[in-house]
């Protein structure tokens, strides 16, 4: 067969015309089927988003439920307890001493005031608007105060950084994380001394507390699921609030590590 | 002025606009500055080459070091646009290849045509558009999505498998009018270059609108 100029000329440039209207062809069923991955992607991403708030819904919420407990408990083992024995002092008062009189209505007011206090500390403890106003550092150097006043042991806060620049809601997390700690360090591992870092590096808080307390066995700890071991549960589900991640390394009758890393976010 | 040269003034002015569109939006492009170099050097490698061939045209200067220039510009895109590609999709890719491979078609076809880029250019088109599809393969591999519309990256890898995989026929035909070295073939086959050029200048209007894309997310 004859190849002739002209036909190369008008086979190329047709072949060309159908190769360029096959890439738009082409383009647009890229661009269509790319669109379609992109909104089932965003789609599984907002169910992802979806699925994550209602988990830190759910944390919140045991938080919330552990707190009540904490209050409920504190009420109840430490309130109640003075309240009782103000109404026993009270109904036990001798009006025909006048001697027994005054000692029993004064150490009522005694006891009365102490009630008092414990209220207060409770309000204190709970009261989140409290951080805002004098920040985390002066309401942990209040409850290490408080705890050091009541349980006779040496607490020890070293600091650096501007951990007040931290957002209040992840003040307040910390704030419980350490009374959580705090109260686990002396409920659990007897501790004398008990010592907290808190310093922010590269953009993410670093959180330590240390105890010379008992210690225990980690791996048995997290493999268990005795009521026992709640105090760490509560400290795992706040963090994962703020992203926050936590080491422990404990070490019988040595001591507790707790290592918390927390991103922050301004 | 016959239709040759209105097409070569319209891909020089079309390759200056880029250049000046991609200059003045350069220092936007904080996260992919270094890939779309490699874009911007062939960009002005296009107006060199073109204002050459305006030059030899207006002139009339018979085509002097025609073949050089056109050698080094196919030397040029088969090394700049797959380095391109392959960095945006973080790809490793070393020049090496693309340098030996030129080499080593080069010589077959200076030793077989004549010439060095005869059969360089029917295969650019093949080796770029190769390129051009391995993007548009791992957008779809990838697990996250990116908003196309305003993905520099992508525009520009539109542009180019508009000019080289639309081209790919025309260069088959060039190579094969040096194979048969046929006279009155050449004298016809200015559709084909006219093709060829309207391709490079439809690549120059997408990579305009990739460097004015209104977000310049990573690709």
């Amino acid at each position: 067969m004859q190849i002739t100029p002209t036909g190369v000329v008008y086979f190329t440039v047709m072949t060309s015309t159908f190769v360029l209207l096959f890439l738009i062809v082409f383009i647009y069923k890229i661009l269509r089927l790319y669109n379609r991955r992109q909104l089932e992607y965003l789609m599984d991403l907002q169910l992802l988003n979806l699925e994550k708030e209602k988990e830190i819904l759910s944390a919140r919420i045991d938080v919330q439920e552990e707190t009540f407990g904490i209050v409920a408990r504190e009420i109840h083992d430490n309130i109640n307890q003075i309240l009782t024995l103000t109404k026993l002092n009270l109904n036990t008062v001798n009006f025909n001493s006048p001697s027994d009189f005054k000692n029993k209505i004064s150490y009522s007011a005694d006891l009365i005031t102490e009630a008092i206090r414990g209220l207060t500390d409770i309000s204190k403890s709970l009261n989140t608007d409290i951080i805002e106003e004098i920040g985390l550092l002066k309401i942990l150097e209040l409850e290490i105060d408080r705890i050091i006043k009541a349980k006779k042991i040496n607490i020890l806060l070293n600091h650096s950084g501007d951990v007040d620049e931290i957002i209040p809601a992840t003040q307040l997390i910390i704030f419980r994380i350490s009374q959580e700690a705090i109260r686990n360090s002396i409920m659990h591992g007897n501790a004398k001394n008990i010592t907290i870092n808190i310093f922010i590096q590269s953009n993410t808080l670093q959180f330590s507390i240390e105890d010379d307390g008992i210690g225990f066995n980690v791996n048995h700890h997290f493999s268990s699921t005795r009521n026992g071991s709640q105090g760490l549960t509560n400290i795992q589900k706040r963090l994962k609030i703020v992203g926050g991640r936590m080491e422990i390394s404990s070490q019988l009758q040595i001591g507790t590590k707790l290592n918390i890393q927390i991103p922050i976010i301004n | 002025m016959d239709f040759y040269f209105k097409l070569q003034i319209l891909q020089f002015l079309v390759s200056l606009l880029t250049c000046i569109v991609g200059s003045k939006l350069f220092k936007e492009y904080a996260h992919n500055k270094n890939e779309l170099k490699l874009i911007f050097t062939f960009c002005i490698l296009d107006i060199v080459t073109s204002t050459y061939f305006i030059i030899l045209y207006y002139y009339d200067l018979n085509n002097l070091l025609f073949k050089e220039f056109q050698s080094i510009y196919i030397w040029a895109e088969i090394i700049l646009l797959p380095l391109y590609i392959n960095k945006t999709i973080r790809i490793k890719h070393s020049p090496i290849a693309p340098i030996v491979f030129c080499l080593i078609l080069s010589i077959i076809s200076l030793v077989w045509l004549g010439n060095t880029y005869a059969i360089l250019q029917a295969i650019s088109g093949i080796y770029i558009s190769y390129h051009c599809f391995v993007y548009l393969t791992n957008l779809f591999k990838r697990s996250n999505t990116i908003d196309l519309s305003t993905s520099p990256s992508f525009w520009i890898v539109i542009g180019i498998i508009t000019c080289y995989t639309a081209s790919i026929p025309a260069c088959l035909a060039i190579l094969y009018l040096f194979i048969v070295d046929d006279k009155e073939l050449f004298s016809v086959a200015d559709p084909v270059f006219y093709y060829f050029m309207f391709t490079n200048i439809i690549m120059h209007i997408f990579f305009i609108k990739a460097f004015t894309c209104k977000s310049h997310q990573p690709a």
